[in-house]
């Protein structure tokens, strides 16, 4: 599903137009990258976490030609999924 | 987790303040995003959302554990987990602290395992060569540690002669390279017994001398090298020479280090007699080192110093005056001088033992009389290759002329250079001989009258690279300058 999808859905959820929808969703989005850039935790009840975390600078080895290269740290968004939503995957038949 | 933490009701508050709809809506809308995103999981799709990132679900296998307190084997049971992979414009943002730095390629171990080898390859030959390096090493260390520092000025001005006579340097060995297979023709036909009991008077008579005029601290090392001059020091001097020559050192540093080193090696005399292979090595390096002593004293006290190369000299004495680590005062060096310049004179004459007497005494007369041979003669070497450096360097002056070319739509001055020097990369010199009546080389007005420099053969020898590079060099200044 891909953004239009997600807000063709959504519309007809709300019965309300798309093009307000999709207004919304980037004004949430918009809200939602500011907060995780200002280095805030975001939770979404029963849907779970968004969360920056920060990965350590690391050194790492090409394993074939053994160059060694300084990785430096970064920031990355974390979602961890709340408990409500593992209890309901679980319900979820496992097709493979 | 406390800190910060956003919620539900707080993104609400934020969203209805600034799409400015009533909270109530905002609400609704965030729920049924959720909900969306969830059925759509539910579904087994992945949910994309344009600048924020992706959702997905994941099936995490079942795995075997341990209860950490019962020490019981469990199975923990597979199950799904929504994954969210933040889109590049959200990675961006939140990164924004450190999105200066950058990966870091690390060659500190590399530099080091190169280090390494090199050291082992200037090494290895000498231990190849002689067991004993080692042990020298350590006398070399002992030395070292032993002997006070010594004056530094004299060194400067020891390594600042040493480049005066630096572009003479390579002729002169030349020269002596070819004295040399006379010397050596000779040494050869005398018995080498008999050679080191001539030497061992030598060093009986000329001990007490050498001991009388010169500073105690010099005396040792002056005097190991009298002593075993011929046979007896040939394996040692093959070291030296080997030592300090494979490593690549520039001629300053072998010509300081040189004493240095025959002074470390005086520890083991006549040890090493037996190498007798080493001779030709030897013999090679004492003549070169001999011709640069020499002419190095020859210009030190004939010729006024050379004024361009004192800047040069002062950065190449820093190097040197670093890598000799040992520093040697004037007098100390002239006496060295003056025994090397004795065995010189002593080998070819082998037999005439009594020469080598008068050494100490008459050191200006026994340095004067070969070094103006060797400057001599060293001039009359090389005088072929400085002309054509000169010329190159040189401003040319373009007095005669072969022939003249009236420029018409088709000429070039490449087909005139291919026509009168048989290469078209000597136009240059057609183009500096005409520079007044040609103000660009590329377009020539028609009518130009172009006159055709006698060079000198040298000058435009196809054979030799330098001419041809030399050229080229010119070719790129001449052509550069238009654009």
């Amino acid at each position: 599903m891909n953004h239009k999808e997600l807000i063709a859905s959504m519309a007809e959820k709300m019965n309300s137009p798309k093009s307000i929808v999709a207004d919304l969703l980037e004004k949430t989005i918009e809200t939602c990258t500011e907060l995780l850039a200002d280095d805030k935790t975001i939770g979404f009840q029963s849907f779970g976490n968004f969360e920056v975390r920060k990965k350590e600078e690391r050194l790492s080895v090409h394993p074939s030609t053994q160059i060694r290269t300084l990785i430096p740290p970064k920031l990355v968004v974390n979602f961890k999924q709340s408990n409500i939503l593992k209890e309901k995957l679980k319900d979820l038949p496992h097709h493979d | 987790m406390i800190k910060d933490k956003i919620s539900s009701q707080e993104i609400i508050d934020l969203v209805s303040s600034k799409a400015s709809v009533s909270k109530r809506a905002a609400e609704e809308f965030l729920k049924v995003m959720i909900a969306s995103i969830e059925e759509a999981l539910m579904a087994g799709e992945v949910v994309k959302i344009k600048n924020f990132g992706t959702f997905k679900l994941q099936w995490n296998e079942p795995r075997k554990s341990v209860n950490v307190h019962t020490g019981e084997d469990i199975i923990i049971p597979g199950y799904s987990k929504v994954t969210f992979v933040p889109d590049v414009v959200l990675k961006n943002v939140v990164n924004e602290p450190f999105a200066h730095l950058e990966p870091v390629v690390l060659d500190g171990d590399d530099e080091d395992s190169d280090e390494m080898p090199v050291d082992e390859v200037a090494l290895d030959p000498l231990r190849v060569l002689n067991e004993q390096a080692a042990d020298i090493k350590g006398l070399l260390a002992d030395i070292q540690a032993l002997s006070p520092k010594k004056k530094q000025l004299a060194a400067e001005e020891l390594s600042a002669e040493s480049v005066y006579s630096e572009p003479d340097r390579v002729e002169i060995q030349d020269y002596d390279l070819t004295t040399l297979d006379d010397i050596e023709v000779q040494k050869e036909k005398s018995a080498v017994d008999e050679h080191k009991f001539e030497i061992n008077q030598v060093e009986e008579v000329i001990i007490p001398e050498v001991v009388e005029n010169v500073e105690p601290k010099a005396a040792p090392a002056n005097d190991t090298k009298i002593v075993y001059p011929a046979a007896a020091t040939e394996k040692v001097e093959a070291e030296s020479v080997i030592d300090y020559g494979i490593p690549k050192y520039d001629d300053d540093d072998i010509e300081i280090t040189e004493p240095v080193v025959s002074e470390e090696y005086v520890p083991n005399p006549f040890l090493d007699n037996k190498k007798v292979s080493k001779k030709k090595k030897w013999w090679l390096g004492l003549a070169g080192l001999l011709a640069l002593l020499v002419v190095l004293f020859g210009v030190y006290f004939l010729v006024s110093p050379v004024r361009n190369s004192v800047d040069r000299s002062l950065t190449s004495l820093k190097n040197a005056t670093t890598d000799a680590k040992q520093n040697f005062s004037m007098t100390e060096m002239f006496n060295t001088v003056s025994k090397w310049v004795e065995p010189k004179k002593a080998v070819p004459e082998v037999v005439v033992v009594p020469k080598i007497k008068q050494p100490v005494d008459s050191i200006g007369d026994t340095i004067e009389k070969p070094l103006i041979k060797s400057v001599g003669k060293s001039v009359s070497v090389k005088k072929s290759v400085d002309s054509l450096q000169l010329m190159f360097d040189g401003p040319r002056v373009y007095k005669k002329f072969i022939g003249s070319e009236r420029i018409t739509s088709g000429s070039r001055l490449t087909l005139m250079s291919k026509k009168y020097y048989k290469n078209p990369d000597f136009w240059v010199y057609i183009y500096e001989a005409n520079k007044a009546s040609i103000p660009n080389p590329d377009n020539i007005a028609a009518g130009t009258l172009i006159h055709i420099p006698k060079l000198d053969a040298r000058l435009i020898d196809t054979s030799n690279p330098k001419c041809m590079k030399k050229a080229l060099e010119l070719h790129d200044l001449y052509v550069k300058k238009r654009q």
